[in-house]
C-alpha cells in the first residue's frame, strides 16, 4: 500500500479549501442578488398597489373606485397576467378580472399563483384615501390592497447569474487547483532534493553535510538539526573508531611487557626463584589490565542499563571516609592532605556498589592528578534538588575546552599519555555513566586552580 | 535467594549454564535437568568427567526413585523433587556450604564472634550486630574460610553476581564497613589485612 503523500495531501487541502470559498462566495452572491431582485419586485408591487388605492375616493359613507381595466391590461390579458384584489373591512369590493372569481392572500410574500407559476404577493392597508369633503378624523374603515404577479422578472436574471457564477467558480477552482499542484510541486521541490542527499549518506560516510537552505525558513531549520544530528553522529562515529584505536594502544604496551616477562622466563632453564619473580612480574603487569577490562565491563554494563542492586540508606560521611582510605596511601606518598567536611550524619538513599565504585574512582583520579604535595578535599550539601558532593583537589591544569572532555573514556589531561600504569582514562567516565544510571549527574570545573567533581543526586534518591 | 544473602548467576541455557559453571569457581550449583541446548545429565557428566568438585543440588521435577538414584550417582551432592519449599532449598544450599569449606556446625564462631547461618544473625560478645545483605555476605565468606588468607578476587568471585561491575575497591570498602560494625577498642580485631593479598578472618593471637 502507498504511503501518505505529502504533495497529494496539500494538493487535495489546497483545492477543497479554494473549492469551498468559491461555493461560500456564489452563495453568498446569489443570495444578496436573490433578495436585491425580489425587493426591487416586491417595491414595484407595492407601487402598483398605491397606485389602485389612488383610484379609491369617499364621500358620505361610500367608496368609488375609478379603475379603467383598459388602462391596466397587464390585469386583464389572458396570458401571464397580473391580479389584484381590495378588501374593505375585510369585505372583497373588488378584483382583477384575471382572478376568475379567486381570492388572494393577505400576507406578503412568495405564493403560487391561480394559474400556477410561482410569483409575489404584495399586500397594502391603509385608512388613507382620497376624499370629496373634509371629513371628521379619518374614514372608519380599513382599505387593503394585494397585488400579485410571477416573479419573471427575478428568476431569469436569476438563473443566468447562477449559471455564470457556476462556471466561473468551476473555471476558478479548476485553475487554482492547477496552479496550487504547481506552486506545492515546486515549494516541495527543495524537500525531494533533501531526501536524495540524505540517501547519499550511510553509517562510513557522513560527509558532505545537507546543503544549508536557510533561504526557507522551514526547511532551513530542519536542515540545521539534521546536521546537527550528523555532527552527534560523525562525533560519534569518531569516537568509537578512537575507542577501537585507545584500546589497541592501551592494551598493547602492556600485553608486549607481560609477553615479554613470559617469553624471557621461557627462553631457558631457569631456578625456582627465577620463575617466581617473574611470574610475580607478571601478574603485576597483568593486574592493570584487568582492571582497564574490567572498568570497560562496567561502563558497557552500566550503558546496557538497568541496576539489580536494592536502594539502601547510606550514612555518606562513612562512605567517603571508607572510600577514602584505600587511596591512602598513595596519598601519603605523594604528600597529599585530604579534608574531609561532609557534615557527620548525612546519609543517603542510594545503590552502595556503585557509590562506592563513584568516589573511588573520583578519589583515584584525584589523587593521581593533584600536585606533589597538594590537597583534595570532600564537601557535601543538601539542598532542594537532593545531594551535591564535591570532591576537588589542586594542581589543575586543565583549560575550559579540557574539561568538557574529562569524561571521556581514555581522555586524560596529560597529553603524551606519559603517566600510564593503572590510570586508562576511563575512571571518569565510570564515574558520569553510574551517575547517569543513579538519576544524577557528575560535573567537572576549575576554579582557582583547583579542579572540582561536582556529583548530584536526587533528593528522592536512585 | 538473593534476599537471603547469595549471590546468584542465573541462565536457562544448558549450553549457557555448562560455560558458567566451568568459568567460575561457584559455592553451588543448582541444575535443572530439563534444560534447553543440552540436559541437566550431560552437564553433571561433563562436569564431573572434568574433574569438577562443585557442589551440585539437582532441582528438578523428575522425582522417580530412578531419577534420584541416577543423578546422585553421576555425582550429584544432593537432589531436590519441584515442587519444593524454598526454606528447604536455602537450608540444603546451606549444608552444602558446610560442607564444602568443612564447617559442620551452622553457627559459626570466631573468638567471640558468632555467626548463625541459619538465622543469618550475627552477635559479637553477645550484642547483636546489625549487617547488610553485601556486609552479611562477606564477613558469612570469611567466616567459611577462617583462617585462610582470602583475595579480593575470591571475594568479589563469592559475593557479587558474574555481571556485576567489579572492583577491588569495593571489597575494600565493605571490609572497612565490616570493621566499623564488629570491631572497636574493646573488640580486638578480627579482619587482618594481608598486604598484596587479601584478608582473613581469624582470632586474636
Amino acid at each position: 500500500m502507498r504511503p501518505p503523500s505529502l504533495r497529494r495531501r496539500l494538493i487535495l487541502g489546497v483545492g477543497a479549501a479554494l473549492i469551498g470559498v468559491v461555493v461560500a462566495f456564489s452563495a453568498t452572491v446569489l443570495t444578496v442578488a436573490h433578495r436585491s431582485l425580489t425587493s426591487g419586485l416586491d417595491r414595484s408591487l407595492e407601487a402598483k398597489a398605491r397606485a389602485l388605492i389612488g383610484l379609491f375616493t369617499y364621500d358620505d359613507d361610500t367608496f368609488e373606485f375609478e379603475y379603467v381595466p383598459a388602462l391596466s391590461p397587464e390585469f386583464q390579458r389572458d396570458e401571464a397576467p397580473q391580479y389584484f384584489q381590495v378588501w374593505i373591512n375585510n369585505r372583497c369590493v373588488a378584483r382583477s378580472r384575471s382572478l376568475a372569481g379567486g381570492d388572494l392572500p393577505r400576507s406578503d410574500g412568495a405564493l403560487e399563483l391561480p394559474d400556477g407559476r410561482p410569483g409575489r404577493l404584495r399586500v397594502v392597508s391603509t385608512n388613507r384615501v382620497r376624499v370629496d369633503h373634509e371629513a371628521d378624523g379619518p374614514p372608519p374603515f380599513k382599505l387593503t390592497v394585494a397585488v400579485a404577479r410571477d416573479d419573471g422578472p427575478i428568476a431569469e436574471p436569476f438563473q443566468r447569474l447562477a449559471a455564470l457564477i457556476l462556471f466561473a467558480g468551476l473555471a476558478f477552482a479548476a485553475l487554482s487547483t492547477l496552479l496550487a499542484a504547481a506552486v506545492v510541486r515546486r515549494g516541495l521541490a527543495p524537500l525531494q532534493r533533501l531526501g536524495k542527499d540524505i540517501e547519499k549518506l550511510s553509517a562510513d560516510a557522513l560527509e558532505p553535510r545537507l546543503p544549508d537552505l536557510v533561504a526557507l525558513e522551514e526547511t532551513g531549520a530542519l536542515v540545521g538539526k539534521l546536521n546537527d544530528f550528523l555532527d552527534r553522529l560523525a562525533a560519534v562515529r569518531g569516537r568509537e573508531r578512537a575507542f577501537s584505536s585507545d584500546v589497541a594502544h592501551e592494551l598493547r604496551s602492556p600485553l608486549a611487557a607481560l609477553y615479554a616477562t613470559i617469553e624471557g622466563a621461557l627462553t631457558r632453564e631457569r631456578s625456582a626463584e627465577d620463575y617466581a619473580a617473574a611470574l610475580e612480574e607478571a601478574e603485576r603487569l597483568a593486574r592493570p589490565l584487568i582492571s582497564m577490562v574490567d572498568m570497560l565491563l562496567g561502563i558497557a554494563r552500566l550503558e546496557r542499563g538497568g541496576s539489580a542492586e536494592p536502594l539502601e540508606s547510606i550514612d555518606l560521611t562513612e562512605l567517603v571516609e571508607a572510600c577514602w582510605q584505600s587511596h591512602a596511601e598513595e596519598a601519603e606518598r605523594r604528600a597529599l592532605s585530604f579534608v574531609n567536611v561532609v557534615p557527620a550524619g548525612l546519609s543517603i538513599k542510594s545503590r552502595p556498589d556503585m557509590l562506592i565504585l563513584v568516589f573511588s574512582n573520583a578519589f583515584k583520579n584525584a589523587v593521581a592528578y593533584a600536585d606533589q604535595g597538594g590537597d583534595l578535599r570532600a564537601e557535601a550539601r543538601v539542598d532542594g534538588e537532593g545531594l551535591v558532593l564535591r570532591l576537588s583537589n589542586s594542581g589543575c591544569r586543565l583549560n575550559d575546552e579540557e574539561l568538557a572532555l574529562v569524561f571521556e573514556s581514555f581522555w586524560r589531561g596529560d597529553k603524551a599519555r606519559t603517566r600510564a600504569g593503572e590510570n586508562f582514562g576511563l575512571g571518569l567516565a565510570l564515574v558520569r555513566k553510574i551517575m547517569d544510571q543513579l538519576g544524577g549527574r557528575a560535573r567537572a570545573k576549575g576554579e582557582d586552580g583547583r579542579f572540582i567533581l561536582e556529583l548530584s543526586l536526587p533528593a528522592g534518591g536512585a | 535467594m538473593r534476599e537471603a544473602g547469595f549471590s546468584v548467576d542465573a541462565t536457562g541455557d544448558g549450553e549457557e549454564g555448562l560455560w558458567y559453571a566451568r568459568s567460575n569457581d561457584f559455592d553451588v550449583v543448582i541444575l535443572d535437568l530439563m534444560l534447553p541446548g543440552i540436559d541437566g545429565w550431560t552437564i553433571l557428566e561433563r562436569l564431573r568427567g572434568e574433574g569438577s568438585e562443585v557442589p551440585i543440588l539437582i532441582l528438578t521435577a523428575k522425582g522417580a526413585v530412578e531419577d534420584r538414584v541416577r543423578g546422585l550417582d553421576l555425582g550429584a551432592d544432593d537432589y531436590l523433587t519441584k515442587p519444593f519449599a524454598l526454606d528447604e532449598l536455602l537450608a540444603r544450599l546451606r549444608v552444602l556450604l558446610r560442607r564444602r569449606y568443612k564447617v559442620r556446625n551452622p553457627t559459626i564462631a570466631v573468638a567471640d564472634l558468632e555467626i548463625d547461618t541459619a538465622r543469618q544473625r550475627v552477635t559479637r560478645a553477645g550484642e547483636a550486630i546489625e549487617l547488610t545483605a553485601r556486609e552479611y555476605a562477606l564477613l558469612h565468606y570469611l567466616a567459611l574460610r577462617r583462617g585462610e588468607v582470602v583475595s579480593r578476587s575470591e571475594i568479589w568471585e563469592h559475593i557479587y553476581e558474574f555481571d556485576s561491575s567489579a572492583s577491588s575497591n569495593v571489597v575494600d570498602v565493605y571490609i572497612s564497613f565490616l570493621r566499623k560494625k564488629t570491631e572497636g577498642p574493646d573488640r580486638p580485631r578480627l579482619i587482618r589485612t594481608h598486604r598484596g593479598r587479601g584478608y582473613s578472618l581469624e582470632a586474636p593471637e
